[in-house]
């Protein structure tokens, strides 16, 4: 059922000439769209009166994409916001290639940062080292704060909120991120941490954890469209969960599982960051032996 | 996921999932009440079961005429 949601509905909708003048690019999802020999007049309606028209027209949504990326991170959103009829979701490399996940899943990416100047909504996911190396790249950095300007909505999945952070963009606003040393990290970027599952200040939205990317998303499309919009996405994901176990959380975590994780964590994260700040403060203090 | 995470509970053990669970940050809050049948409103769920009729019953009939008329040319 991967595809035939999105197309079904973007036929459904482009039958629409009122809406049409709002999104214009269900013109090219119109194109897409399979044939459907039992769609009747009377389905149309029933359909359009179910789903109403966007409340926010979006015709890109992009997604950054680079070594390291946390897989689930970036498919929950591309899955979810994907499914925005009449809009075009791009997964955006940082630099020409495949891009390799945290997994090791390899990734063939619709476009390149240096070929987009501009999008409706941004999405920044995160992941672990390659995160961190991605935060204290000046270049990407730059491409972030350009295409924000551009922006309806600009958001970051987990870690992803530190590279969004490291722009600047989240200075003074309420935030929310990974579990992991949260507080210091949102701090570290003068955002406030919220500690809740996703949250939105202004523009910026932000989610909790790889997973917590999903529920942010669902959010964000029953806000630029519908609540029923959003539900219907919801059956096709049957997004109904049930976690087998408790967990999932610090709170829910037993002391000894989550100690374990955070040093983990330490361990890949803080000599990574010691070196890139030490090198960041270096490449910034003038030379004292200018000869 | 939820299948995925108890089938690493069968294979290792609660606190390896529970660690899984917490790189995962998996403590989902859906925003939207949703993502089953009785849960979804009904003119919703029909919409959802109609569009997928349409997407799929043409589809079936289609394969299967296919086969059958395959199935006719092999036939002694």
């Amino acid at each position: 059922m991967t595809r035939f949601l999105p197309l079904a509905l973007a036929m459904t909708l482009a039958a629409s000439s009122a809406l049409a003048q709002t999104a214009p690019t269900l013109d090219e999802a119109q194109q897409t769209a399979p044939e459907m020999p039992g769609m009747t007049e009377q389905t149309h309606a029933d359909l359009m009166a179910t789903l109403g028209v966007p409340r926010v027209p979006i015709r890109t949504i992009g997604i950054l994409v680079y070594d390291g990326v946390n897989e689930l991170d970036l498919m929950g959103p591309r899955y979810t916001l994907g499914q925005y009829m009449g809009a075009q979701t791009l997964l955006i490399a940082t630099e020409p290639g495949t891009v390799t996940t945290v997994m090791g899943v390899e990734i063939v990416p619709d476009t390149l940062m240096a070929d987009v100047d501009a999008l409706d909504v941004l999405v920044v996911p995160g992941g672990f080292t390659g995160t961190i190396e991605t935060a204290y790249d000046g270049e990407i950095l730059d491409w972030i704060r350009r295409i924000d300007q551009t922006t309806t909505y600009t958001a970051a999945v987990c870690t992803g909120t530190w590279i969004l952070g490291a722009t600047g963009l989240l200075d003074g606003r309420r935030a929310t991120t990974n579990w992991y040393r949260a507080g210091e990290m949102m701090d570290r970027y003068g955002a406030t941490f919220t500690d809740e599952r996703f949250t939105q200040d202004g523009k910026y939205w932000t989610s909790a954890g790889v997973t917590a990317g999903m529920d942010m998303s669902i959010a964000m499309l029953a806000d630029l469209w519908s609540e029923p919009y959003a539900q219907a996405i919801m059956l096709d994901m049957e997004y109904d969960p049930a976690p087998p176990v408790e967990g999932g959380s610090p709170e829910t975590t037993a002391p000894e599982v989550f100690n374990m994780m955070q040093a983990m964590y330490d361990m890949g994260v803080q000599p990574l960051m010691q070196r890139l700040d030490a090198e960041a403060a270096a490449s910034s203090t003038p030379p004292t032996d200018a000869n | 996921m939820d299948m995925s995470l108890a089938i690493l509970v069968d294979l290792y053990n609660e606190n390896y999932a529970q660690g899984v669970m917490l790189d995962m940050e998996y403590d989902p809050a859906p925003p939207v009440e949703g993502g089953s049948p009785e849960t979804t409103s009904p003119e919703v769920l029909q919409m959802m079961q109609a569009m997928y009729d349409m997407g799929s019953e043409p589809l079936v009939a289609e394969l299967e005429a296919r086969r059958d008329s395959l199935d006719a040319l092999s036939a002694p």
